[in-house]
């Protein structure tokens, strides 16, 4: 009796295991690929929100305070007084361990006696006694004295001169001996907790477990001195002297409120240039007074209308009148012109220059309106200095780039690395106040928090972007906040509608990820891309489906059985042709011939399937006639006839297309298209003709067949040019439906991508017509019907479904094509209907761009993004196709 | 599908080709015709058959184009010489086009002539008007010799003897002496490729030792007396290999030394000389005193060298065996990979599952898989294997040598998972093709036998499946071969320093990087210096890549029907 | 069994040959590839009479059949000699229009083949394919070849279903009212019952009973029973060859050669 044996059994039921948890891995790969599609992209959209990061007891009040990005260590700057001493101090983040050890030190910043050469640094902190009082500080010393200070630089004055210098908190790495000296214990703490504070007051950090270990210490360097200053406006006083350092450079514009005798303000503004020729490495400053048409605006004015740096050369300086004077420091005499802002938005009460130096952010209050409301706009200052600085009344209005209703704010903080504002705002109860943080190019409200204190003294952004601080009443605590928001630019309105980017003429949809400068306003529009994709899909299929689908017919209905098992085989082997080289041929080989030979790949595009039709109404070959007759052997035969009449038919239509070139185009399509001579009616006509066709074959006139045919394919194209003169009366062709002739336009990548998907359309549909039972086809032809009544009545309406599922994959196959449209496209996101214009699909975009882009930034995460997008869209078109094909395969099954 | 019977004999008279009268006939007959030839609906069957001629014409134009333009990359041309209006042009005429001439701008046909010598002061490539070509003379003395660097050079070759005097050589002292400097240049490169690489290799370990050494000590992993008496027999180690490491470098240094001694000089056109040592050289002829089988023997000893050596000049020159020595070794670890796990999901999904949801979904998600876009693959790939998986195996194996990465960066093992992932559907669909194409009753006889589920798999439903999956794993081999997108970030290079397979001890390296044919051509086509110059050389490549693509199809085809042939019929009437 | 070398010559009784030919086979043979299936076959079928064919399966009746209105056609590498006249014309003349032939004869396949349209559209294709489009014909056509395959009062007021959701015998008779629609002269029925059930088989008989005076219908059957009850003439095949036809009643009482004997007792075949 045989029986199974055990082992076999185990076996069995292992391997069933096995294959159930590789074949269900499948769909983990798929889940998996979109589970890290979505974790990589949706952090893009996180909201954006405020956090504490700690709360600090200041010594005495300060005007800036810089902090280490790894230590708790912040450096309070002095404020407008007459010493210059630095305090700096551990920030108590609300863990016991820093309270007890108060590490507190105090620099006295002193400048070197004699006149030292300019090159080396003639400043120094000394540190003076570790312990100092808060309310007292040491004696004043002797000259230097500090003045306003803005992230991390002061202003300085030191006898006559006048200086400005800027303090860093720097790393000096520990030699071997100095870390090999470091007690074990304590390296293990730098190991977990990054920074200690040593028993001599030093501060440790290690940034990651490779980096070495590294001090911490105050730096100082100077920017620039103006040696005579005071001596030559002696009743200037540094409490009154404000400096706006121009992005990216040392120098900037020296404004200084002086009181006149009559007890009015009287500023006078210095423009400060300095540049170092790097070479000899010395540094030459210059000052020149800045003339104005009218007195600039007071000091507290000064606080509301922030004067700016446009693109690094022009200098906007608020005026009185509410008005702008935009000062051209490359000029000589320093021209100036006015820049007035729209005054249908009511009158300005704010007015804060953005990061990025084009455009500012300014506040307008809406007359008579109770509670107070206010209207925030983003206005184009670097287009309207131009257009200013090159008309001729040297006067120009600030282009509103979007506005928005919005509540009156106490302060404005532009943000030093981002595109974003800090408003104050009054909270909802009187004790309370709201911060407000706006992204400035699309103008929504990324994050607000409200803060119990009822006054904000100085709330400002640090170089790095993230941590705000500002000091409470007593101005003894100063509370910090972080603002995270990584990508705060994005957001759905950035990405799907139109926004109106800086110094751009109107709103527009435009892709542009990364460029030269730190400045740029990164536009990341997907509807480009999408419209790219589309076109490039669209204009393939187009291609690709009428002669994939009319060759299954072909090879599935009438050829017969060897000519089909050769036919099968080469156009299957067609798709495993690479898509690069595809591609590459496309770029090399096609886009060339397609620019020499426009008109006559138009004309064979438009007129060859006609003139087919009209061979076979006319050409009496004997094969075609037997093909509802006798043998379709004779099918091949009709091949070598279609092959022959084919060669012929093109080199005709090529020449006749050059012909049409030379006479009613001047020659050269591509300067026509570019504005050059010819008429457009031909090109009118030569779009209209395939409709033409159609509606003339399709009147109803049935007995008059044959001379209405011959009339037909003569009269066409000549109802379609006289068509196309009319309406070329009273439209501009090129101009707004066609444009520019780019080499590497949609036709190349509609040919190139559509012999990519032929073969995939062509399998599948020829799979799907040969599956309709033969008994169909018996039936139909048993009641008389031709071969081509069989096929267009009983066999494609059954196929249909079929039919419609194999061009659903060639769609899904097109959209995703990478290679293909990398190469053969220009790779332009432009968004035209023009079929000569390049475009930029999201497949290739993706190709291109994501190797340069910087892990985990915004654009990264974009990118990832457009291929989540790209994932579903294939997701949902292979599940309709399958559920199509699932169907069709049901019901076949009744037939 | 169906045809008509071919041999139509027809007792009333035999129907041979038409003669002439039947012509006439059917002439006159053509206005009756035709009209019910529309209703017939003959004019559509010919618009199908002109879809189905357009398709083949596009087909035969690719290939036609790759073939030719291929081949004549590497067929030896002729040379030809001709005095335009300043300057005296000597070279290879190549592609003509449609140009306007700089002074007169009046349009013309114009030849593009490359004139190589690159490091001779002479512009690669002159425009001559087609009328001049006419009055071109093929000089009979010139040499075209191929160069290691600054690619080839057109003219006179010249040896001076002991006391400086330059005299032209004659072809066969020129060859002895070829034949001397590839024997040295040969002896060269196989000590360095050989003993000095491994050498390299033993002390770049030895140092990465040293320097873990360092780091537990810092961490204080280990104590201090223990971490010294291990570095110090590190460095004795380093030692005793740095001392072969310099002997063998000082035989290098000779071998180099002779090697210089025996120079020739190039004299071109303008009057220029350069001399060089004769390895420099790789291949001389008079282009245009070459018999028809000459030329055939150059042509095919270029094709093997195309085939078997290392890229020069960036890529623009030289052969292709790394791109695709890589590409062969990525399909195989790639086939590793897809093949099991694409058989399997098959076999779960006609065997082992329950025709229910979930199968629908597996189904769902495998076609998919096929239909996700390629870039997207190469998105997963790099963010999925090389940053989370990659990473991960750095931190635990690869300590030392970060913070460079060794797996976390591209590397052939993850663009082989990238791709396996690609082509899986590919197998998956085939091989479920070939198991539903086995009958049921075979395995209900298995069953009757008492045979397990996996014996009848293993016995009767496998092997009779098997064309079926050689067709999907070679349409996936072929499908990968040609793939570039999503390798472009998983590990493909523009020149890779090693090949992934070695004589060093993991033998495979699977971190390494690799050069990939496919990428080959998308680089040289569209990232190289000059995309003239390179343009004979993508060709080259494209019709390689065609050939080992279309092989590889045709195999898998060759198989599917021969498969088909058995379950082929789709039921009577 | 017999084999072919002692098979009786073909008898043809006078009764079958007596009265105007519709349909007239002179030596007609037809071979797949090389095997040839049909030798020599010599029959008159007459006009508006209904004429059965039996014989054991793989005879060549069906292909007999078939080779009347050429739809042997579709299948690969068939060749014929002989020829087979269908009125005057003879069916395999060089320049004939099928289609044209096909209209003129009608055909019931075994397995019913509607196509996958509405009730209304199967039955008016053979019109709708000669290009007749005016609505009124089409309906008076679709009623009267519905009402003669008496399926007008199960189907007359879902006319727009599709004709997949009928039963088979409803579908057999679909396609019934189909091949008349065009009225053809001749009916061909490859053995139309051989799927159905006894009661759609019995309704289909009294069909073809009626079509007795209006079409010539040949049919094929494997029911010795159904080619006594309907046909008027019968003819017997075995292995390719006539071996002997004539009146119904003749052949089943006392047919001429023992081999039709033997077969209709059941004693072989």
């Amino acid at each position: 009796m045989l029986n199974t044996r055990r082992r076999v059994l185990i076996i069995d039921q292992l391997a069933t295991a096995l294959i159930t948890v590789i074949g269900l891995s499948v769909i983990l790969a798929v889940a998996g690929m979109m589970v890290f599609l979505i974790s990589s992209s949706w952090p893009l959209f996180k909201t954006e929100k405020f956090v504490s990061a700690g709360r600090i007891e200041l010594p005495h009040s300060s005007s800036g305070m810089i902090v280490d990005e790894i230590a708790p260590l912040a450096v309070l700057l002095p404020k407008t007084s007459e010493t210059c001493v630095l305090r700096a101090s551990l920030i108590q983040q609300n863990n016991p361990e820093i309270q007890n050890k108060k590490a507190d030190f105090s620099y006295q910043l002193t400048r070197s006696a004699g006149q030292t050469p300019e090159s080396s640094n003639p400043w120094s902190l000394v540190a003076s006694a570790a312990k100092t009082d808060a309310n007292n500080p040491s004696e004043p010393n002797n000259e230097v004295s500090c003045g306003a200070s803005k992230h991390g630089n002061l202003i300085v004055r030191s006898g006559n001169s006048l200086a400005s210098v800027s303090i860093q908190i720097v790393r000096e790495f520990l030699s071997p001996e100095e870390t090999k000296a470091l007690a074990p214990e304590s390296r293990k703490e730098l190991a977990e907790k990054k920074w200690i504070l040593t028993t001599d007051n030093t501060v440790l950090v290690k940034a990651s477990a490779q980096s070495p270990i590294a001090k911490l210490d105050l730096q100082v360097t100077e920017d620039w001195a103006v040696s005579d200053y005071f001596s030559q406006y002696p009743n200037a006083s540094l409490a009154n002297v404000q400096f706006i350092q121009r992005p990216g450079k040392k120098d900037g514009l020296i404004v200084s409120h002086t009181a006149r005798p009559d007890n009015l303000i009287e500023s006078q503004l210095f423009l400060l240039s300095s540049n170092e020729n790097n070479l000899t490495g010395e540094k030459k400053t210059e000052l020149r007074e800045v003339k104005l048409p009218e007195p600039a605006a007071s000091l507290e004015e000064f606080e509301k209308f922030q004067p700016a740096w446009i693109e690094g050369r022009y200098l906007v300086v608020p005026l009185q009148s509410k008005t702008f004077a935009s000062i051209d420091s490359e000029d000589a005499n320093l021209k100036y012109s006015i820049l007035s802002v729209p005054n249908d938005l009511g009158n300005l009460t704010q007015w804060t220059p953005a990061f990025g130096g084009a455009a500012a952010i300014a506040e307008f209050s809406i007359p008579l309106n109770n509670p107070p409301a206010s209207r925030c706009a983003y206005l184009d200052v670097g287009r309207a200095t131009r257009i200013a600085s090159n008309s001729v009344g040297e006067k120009a209005e600030m282009g509103v780039l979007w506005q928005d209703k919005c509540k009156p704010a106490l302060k404005n903080i532009a943000h030093p690395h981002k595109r974003i504002v800090f408003r104050v705002v009054q909270g909802s109860s009187a004790d309370s106040l709201l911060v407000e943080a706006r992204e400035l190019t699309t103008g929504r409200i990324a994050a607000q928090m409200n803060t119990p204190t009822t006054s904000l003294d100085s709330l400002k952004s640090d170089t790095h972007g993230n941590l705000i601080s500002w000091l409470d009443v007593s101005q003894r605590f100063s509370e910090i906040r972080e603002f995270i928001a990584p990508h705060v630019e994005v957001s759905l309105k950035s990405l799907f509608e139109k926004i109106h980017y800086e110094s751009y003429e109107n709103a527009s949809y435009s892709w542009q990820s990364t460029s030269g400068t730190d400045e740029f306003q990164s536009k990341f529009s997907l509807i480009p891309l999408i419209w790219g994709t589309f076109k490039a899909t669209l204009y393939s299929l187009l291609f690709a489906v009428p002669l994939a689908i009319f060759a299954a017919v072909y090879s599935s209905e009438i050829l017969d059985r060897q000519t089909r098992n050769v036919v099968k085989p080469t156009l299957e082997m067609m798709a495993s042709v690479p898509s690069v080289v595809l591609g590459f041929l496309a770029a090399i080989v096609v886009a060339p011939w397609i620019e020499s030979h426009i008109v006559s790949v138009l004309l064979i595009g438009t007129s060859m399937p006609f003139l087919l039709y009209v061979f076979g109404v006319f050409l009496q070959v004997p094969s075609a006639r037997h093909l509802t007759t006798r043998g379709l052997y004779a099918s091949r035969r009709l091949l070598m006839w279609v092959i022959f009449g084919f060669a012929i038919m093109l080199w005709l239509l090529s020449r006749a297309g050059l012909l049409i070139e030379r006479t009613a185009f001047g020659g050269d399509l591509k300067a026509f298209l570019s504005g050059g001579p010819g008429t457009e009616g031909v090109l009118w006509g030569l779009l209209l003709l395939p409709l033409v066709f159609i509606t003339l074959w399709s009147l109803p006139i049935r007995r008059a067949r044959n001379w209405y045919r011959i009339a037909v394919f003569a009269l066409g194209p000549v109802i379609a040019v006289g068509i196309g003169a009319l309406i070329s009366g009273h439209t501009e062709l090129r101009a707004d439906l066609l444009g520019q002739y780019a080499q590497r336009n949609t036709l190349v990548i509609a040919i190139a991508m559509g012999f990519a998907i032929i073969p995939i359309i062509y399998s599948l549909a020829e799979d799907a017509l040969t599956s309709v039972p033969n008994s169909l086809r018996a039936g139909s032809l048993a009641c008389g019907a031709s071969v081509w009544q069989t096929t267009a009545r009983v066999v494609l309406p059954t196929a249909a479904s079929g039919l419609f599922s194999a061009i659903m994959v060639g769609l899904g196959r097109g959209i995703g094509e990478t290679m293909i449209a990398v190469m053969a496209t220009g790779n332009t996101a432009v968004m035209t209907t023009n079929p000569f214009d390049g475009l930029r699909s999201m497949a290739a975009n993706i190709a291109v761009e994501l190797p340069e882009a910087a892990q985990r930034s915004t654009h990264y995460r974009i990118l990832f993004l457009s291929a989540l997008t790209l994932f579903m869209f294939t997701f949902t078109l292979n599940s309709f196709a399958e559920f199509l094909r699932a169907r069709y395969r049901a019901r076949n099954k009744a037939l | 599908m169906f045809s008509f019977g071919s041999k139509q004999s027809d007792s009333q008279g035999a129907s041979q080709a038409p003669q002439p009268a039947v012509l006439f006939k059917t002439a006159v007959r053509i206005r009756s015709r035709a009209a019910n030839n529309a209703t017939e609906g003959i004019p559509w069957i010919w618009v199908c058959a002109g879809a189905l001629v357009t398709i083949l014409l596009l087909i035969a134009g690719l290939f036609g184009v790759i073939l030719s333009q291929g081949l004549s990359a590497l067929w030896p041309h002729q040379v030809i010489k001709i005095q335009s209006e300043n300057a005296l042009v000597l070279g290879i005429p190549m592609r003509q086009e449609e140009g306007t001439d700089p002074n007169t701008n009046v349009k013309q046909m114009r030849r593009l002539v490359y004139q190589a010598n690159r490091d001779f002061g002479v512009n690669e490539f002159a425009f001559v008007p087609v009328e001049r070509l006419v009055e071109s003379e093929r000089p009979k003395d010139v040499w075209f010799v191929e160069r290691r660097e600054w690619g080839p050079f057109l003219g006179r070759i010249q040896t001076s003897d002991s006391n400086g005097v330059a005299t032209d050589v004659d072809s066969k002292t020129l060859s002895a002496m070829l034949v001397g400097g590839a024997e040295r240049s040969k002896q060269l490169l196989h000590i360095e490729k050989g003993a000095l690489a491994d050498l390299n290799a033993t002390m770049e370990d030895l140092r990465l030792e040293k320097k873990s050494i360092e780091r537990q000590l810092e961490a204080g992993a280990i104590p201090d007396d223990e971490a010294t008496a291990k570095s110090s027999n590190v460095e004795s180690q380093l030692a005793r290999v740095s001392k072969d490491h310099a002997a063998l470098s000082t035989q290098v240094q000779e071998l180099r030394s002779v090697d210089e001694a025996i120079k020739i000089t190039l004299l071109a056109d303008n009057g220029q000389t350069k001399t060089l040592p004769v390895s420099q050289i790789l291949r001389v002829f008079q282009p245009n005193s070459l018999s028809w089988i000459e030329r055939l023997g150059i042509f095919f000893s270029r094709l093997w060298g195309f085939v078997s050596e290392e890229p020069r000049e960036a890529n623009t020159e030289g052969g292709v065996f790394p791109a695709l020595f890589g590409t062969v070794a990525m399909t195989i670890i790639m086939t590793v990979f897809v093949l099991p796990v694409g058989v399997m999901t098959a076999v779960y999904m006609r065997e082992i599952a329950k025709q229910g949801v979930l199968v629908s979904l597996v189904r769902i998600a495998v076609n998919n898989l096929a239909g996700v876009p390629s870039i997207v693959y190469g998105v997963f790939g790099v963010g999925f294997f090389c940053y989370t998986v990659g990473a991960s195996i750095d931190q635990l194996f690869f300590q030392e040598k970060l913070p460079n990465p060794t797996f976390g960066t591209g590397g052939i093992l993850w663009a082989s998972l990238t791709l396996a992932l690609l082509t899986v559907p590919v197998v998956i669909v085939s091989t479920e093709e070939a198991l539903s194409a086995v009958p049921r009753s075979l395995r209900e006889a298995s069953y009757g036998c008492g045979a397990t589920r996996m014996q009848t798999l293993w016995n009767i439903v496998l092997p009779k499946a098997l064309p079926g999956v050689m067709t999907g794993l070679i349409l996936a081999m072929a499908r990968a071969v040609g793939e570039v997108a999503p390798l472009l970030m998983t590990g493909v290079v523009k020149l890779a320093p090693a090949l992934p397979v070695d004589s060093h001890f993991p033998f495979v390296h699977l971190e390494r990087s690799f050069m990939h044919l496919g990428f080959h051509i998308y680089d040289l086509g569209f990232q190289s210096r000059s995309t003239e110059l390179s343009r004979p050389m993508v060709f080259a490549s494209t019709s390689l890549l065609v050939a080992v693509v279309l092989s590889l199809n045709f195999i898998a085809i060759k198989i599917r029907s021969q498969l088909r042939k058995r379950f082929e019929g789709r039921g009577a009437f | 069994m017999l084999n072919p070398a002692d098979l009786p010559s073909t008898f043809v009784h006078p009764e079958s040959c007596s009265g105007p030919a519709q349909i007239s086979i002179q030596n007609f043979n037809l071979w797949y590839g090389k095997s040839q299936a049909l030798h020599s076959i010599n029959l008159p079928i007459l006009q508006h009479e209904i004429t059965s064919f039996i014989g054991p399966s793989g005879c060549g009746k069906s292909t007999l059949l078939r080779a009347i209105n050429r739809l042997n056609d579709l299948i690969d590498n068939v060749t014929v000699d002989g020829d087979i006249r269908v009125g005057e014309r003879s069916v395999y003349e060089r320049h004939l229009d099928v289609t044209s032939l096909r209209k003129r004869i009608g055909m019931v396949f075994q397995k019913s083949n509607p196509f996958p349209m509405s009730i209304y559209e199967n039955v008016c294709y053979p019109l709708r394919i000669s290009g007749i489009t005016s609505r009124a014909t089409l309906d008076e056509a679709v009623e009267t070849s519905l009402r003669s395959s008496a399926l007008w009062d199960e189907v007359k007021d879902r006319l727009k279903r599709s004709a997949l959701d009928l039963s088979g015998g409803q579908q057999q008779r679909l396609c019934i009212a189909r091949a008349i629609a065009g009225n053809p002269e001749v009916l061909l029925m490859d053995e139309p019952c051989s799927a159905l059930d006894p009661i759609s088989t019995a309704k289909i008989e009294e069909l073809i009973l009626e079509m007795k005076g209006r079409f010539t219908v040949v049919i094929v059957t494997h029911s010795m029973a159904q080619a006594s009850r309907v046909s008027d003439h019968t003819a017997f095949f075995y292995l390719g060859r006539l071996i002997e036809a004539g009146p119904t009643k003749r052949l089943f009482e006392n047919a001429h050669s023992k081999a039709t004997q033997d077969y209709i007792s059941g004693r072989f075949g």
